[in-house]
């Protein structure tokens, strides 16, 4: 068991290799794709008033979408969008996206109304043009403490960015929101390229808030120009589940790192109750010997020690092997999931070492390798 | 219990207790980190998506683990197939190009490399890759399987035949399997192909995309031998295996437009080119439109295969030899046509499909003695395909051998008689027409 944490990630890393193995299939024609222009990116802020909800929509369909939806809109077919066409196609598009916001109040569905709409054509690649398409609804709010729900069902099956950003208004409180306060995309206006994030998509919230003492909500020009001068966006927050982030060296003040380690005991204290971790042996061995507390705790100790030393080993092991370009534990990761070894694999110097260790201690495993200086000797562990 | 005992009783209870309380905020129960959870990438759906949740946070701590790197970069080449969004191309073209720059003979960086240039149609510099990783490791069977796919698409046949030969000796698996069918295919034996990816099918048991791939591929086969209620069924199969499967809607549509039921065909393309409009589907969709009389919206169709062209240029991707065959089927600028497959050809001389497009491209500018030489380089696997025998028969008959044409003709309508929304009916007429001057000369 001591490879079990490095088998975990050894797993990972096989199975994404895997997963090339399985991208080598043939390419077709029709992997040729223009790159992230036929994306269509929504967006929505919700600004908390104590009086309404607003929602601030924002749609950015890139070139492809966009020229597909340009028929709809250039009804005389002349390629100049004029001021009518817009207004007409706003007035059947608005709808439309609102119908797919579903916005619950305190468990009861809401009626959102559309105070503004704007459409532009911002110029994309190639000369194309892009679509953005702006909406402010509201939503009526009244009483103090709500619960709110919210989901965009627009455009569910269409590939692209989707943000919720969800913003109190002064004096409002924000209890609990599962959306951030502050955009990603700027409105999706700059979507951010590095290589290990992938496209965001949130398309819901759950906010909890306290609206008594809030501002009201505004007229909706002011709402506009007041948006207008976006936050500029920050970086993608790290991504991390709820354990992760107890370990993750920003947050390591005193008592975290304290909490941490009584986990991490709990947590070894569990996995020890799995089969194949000698309990039956041990407890045998302390009934036979009549041994005390203190001797129980004692081999308690050893083991750990011994566990504790034989990870680093094989972390560095590991370390010293990777430089050598061999996978983390043995057979090529391109290997179907690592674990078939074909005869013509080379092997790699962690396999030699496997070898040379078990060789040098009969058919037992690394770990019981390590065991062996205990009294009386237990056979190999069955892990 | 002594005191001792019981200490020790009761410090193994909290231990306990803290162990299962870790365990549930680990797995989400006790919330108060809803935030960052909502803030986290895509929900976990497919191997490709939790592949990439897990390789992104640890680049993010590590970000020079040249293991995830390239575990990353491959896991978004599958997320690109899965999700049809070439966002993730760039990606990982990204993250090899990293890998190269971390260890400049890293396999698998060089390897996804070589995927993602073929994916983008540079098959010179998906060569050059292949060769790399196989001087580096001759023995990876992926990096003989990187080498014969360049090589198919150079048209270097034979070559890729060793190469593909040398990957099932070595690791027999489902990606070589399907290797293997593809060149049974080529050189004219699609009953053959079919058997081994059957065999293949039984013998890995894929799942999720992979199935539905492999399930596309084998309706493909059924298709094109005239078999549309197995195609059918593949088609079906790839559905079940991958939800929506976007290539076997299309399979669909195509055997709705074969049938002649162009409204289902319609309602079907417009749904794939929703998803991927790539040109094949699009072009497709102006052609089902036009055969049922809905010219206007064919129009729309085929001015969105121009933007798209537009874009592929300005993405650097090279698409001379689909454009070509565009513009010669779809008679928009025959000299602009043949340009552009001349180029393409030069490009790749010994490929079947170079070939037969030149071939296409010359006849519709007229050009038919230098299509006819060009057919017959196009033919020379001996590839039992409809279209290309339709073309072959249509040059054989302009260039004046009009046994041969007819030879040709009846064999593509035979082989499958629903072969091209656009030809299928030109197929026959021209045929009928040389039946009947056989029958009428003396």
């Amino acid at each position: 068991m001591i490879w079990s944490k490095r088998w975990i990630f050894a797993g990972v890393v096989a199975s994404a290799l895997a997963l090339a193995v399985l991208a080598l299939l043939r390419p077709s024609a029709a992997e040729a794709h223009p790159l992230g222009n036929f994306t269509i990116n929504r967006y929505s802020r919700l600004d908390l008033y104590s009086d309404a909800v607003r929602i601030r929509y924002v749609l950015d369909m890139a070139e492809i979408p966009a020229f597909q939806e340009l028929p709809q809109i250039d009804t005389n077919g002349d390629g100049d969008l004029s001021r009518s066409e817009n207004d007409a196609y706003l007035a059947f598009k608005s709808p439309e996206i609102a119908a797919n916001l579903q916005l619950e109040i305190d468990g009861s569905p809401q009626t959102l109304s559309v105070l503004s709409s704007t459409v532009g054509y911002p110029e994309g690649q190639a000369g194309l043009r892009t679509l953005r398409l702006t909406l402010v609804l509201d939503a009526p709010l009244s009483g103090s403490d709500a619960q709110l729900k919210y989901h965009d069902d627009n455009y569910a099956d269409r590939v692209g960015w989707k943000e919720v950003v969800v913003r109190p208004a002064d004096g409002v409180e924000l209890k609990r929101s599962s959306a951030p306060a502050n955009d990603v995309s700027a409105e999706l206006t700059s979507y951010p390229v590095d290589l290990i994030s992938s496209p965001l998509d949130v398309t819901s919230a759950s906010v909890s808030f306290s609206a008594s003492a809030g501002a009201k909500a505004p007229p909706v020009d002011q709402t506009s120009e007041a948006s207008a001068a976006v936050t500029p966006n920050e970086a993608p927050a790290r991504a991390g589940g709820a354990f992760a982030s107890l370990i993750s060296t920003r947050n390591a003040t005193g008592p975290i790192i304290v909490l941490s380690l009584l986990l991490a005991l709990g947590f070894g204290a569990l996995h020890a109750l799995e089969p194949g971790h000698g309990k039956t042996f041990v407890a045998a061995y302390f009934v036979g010997v009549r041994g005390t507390v203190r001797e129980a705790v004692g081999l308690g100790l050893i083991v750990a020690f011994t566990h504790t030393i034989g990870v680093l080993l094989i972390g560095l092991v590991t370390l010293f092997g990777s430089r050598y370009r061999l996978a983390l534990g043995g057979a090529s990761p391109l290997s179907w999931g690592g674990l078939t070894a074909s005869p013509n694999t080379r092997t790699s110097t962690i396999m030699r070492i496997q070898r040379m260790m078990a060789r040098r201690h009969g058919r037992a495993s690394l770990r019981s390798a390590w065991q062996t200086g205990l009294r009386p000797v237990l056979p190999p562990s069955s892990s | 219990m002594t005191s001792m005992n019981r200490i020790a009783a009761v410090t193994a209870a909290l231990l306990m207790l803290a162990g299962v309380m870790g365990f549930l905020s680990l797995t989400g129960f006790i919330s108060g980190s809803e935030n960052q959870d909502s803030q986290r990438s895509a929900p976990v759906q497919s191997a490709a998506d939790r592949a990439v949740f897990q390789l992104q946070q640890r680049l993010a701590s590590e970000p020079n683990d040249l293991a995830a790197v390239d575990g990353l970069g491959s896991a978004y080449l599958q997320k690109a197939r899965e999700s049809g969004d070439p966002a993730f191309y760039t990606k990982a073209v990204g993250l090899f190009d990293k890998a190269m720059t971390m260890a400049p003979d890293d396999q698998t960086g060089i390897i996804g490399a070589s995927m993602a240039a073929a994916a983008r149609h540079d098959f010179a510099r998906a060569l050059q890759l292949a060769q790399q990783a196989v001087r580096l490791d001759p023995e990876d069977p992926d990096a003989q399987g990187v080498l014969g796919d360049a090589l198919v698409e150079l048209g270097r046949y034979n070559e890729a035949l060793s190469a593909f030969q040398q990957m099932l000796d070595t690791r027999p698996d489902l990606n070589a399997y399907v290797r293997v069918a593809y060149l049974r295919e080529l050189h004219g034996d699609p009953s053959g192909a079919i058997d081994v990816l059957k065999l293949a099918v039984e013998a890995t048991r894929p799942a999720g995309e992979t199935a539905a791939w492999v399930h596309w591929q084998l309706g493909s086969l059924y298709f094109n031998t005239n078999a549309p209620e197995n195609a059918a069924a593949e088609y079906e199969s790839a559905l079940d295996a991958f939800p929506e499967y976007v290539h076997a809607v299309a399979g669909n549509a195509r055997l709705a437009a074969a049938r002649g039921d162009y409204d289902k065909a319609i309602e079907l393309y417009r749904d794939v080119t929703a998803r991927q409009p790539v040109v094949e589907y699009v072009a497709i969709l102006g052609d089902v439109y036009r055969a049922a009389g809905r010219s206007v919206e064919a129009q729309h169709q085929y001015d969105l295969v121009g933007a798209i062209d537009e874009l592929y240029r300005a993405n650097g991707i090279d698409t001379d030899l689909e454009m070509a065959l565009y513009q010669a089927d779809h008679d928009l600028d025959p000299e602009m046509a043949l340009a552009q497959a001349r180029a393409a050809y030069e490009a790749r001389p010994e490929s079947i499909r170079a070939a037969d497009v030149l071939s296409w491209a010359l006849y519709k500018a007229g050009k038919y003695a230098e299509a006819l030489q060009h057919s017959r380089e196009a033919l020379r696997l001996g590839t039992q395909d409809s279209l290309l025998l339709f073309h072959a028969g249509m040059i054989n008959d302009s260039a004046g051998d009009h046994e041969v044409a007819r030879v040709y003709l009846s064999r593509a309508v035979e082989i499958n008689p629903g072969f091209s929304v656009l030809y299928a009916a030109a197929a026959r007429t021209t045929l009928e027409a040389l039946r009947g001057a056989v029958k009428g000369q003396p």
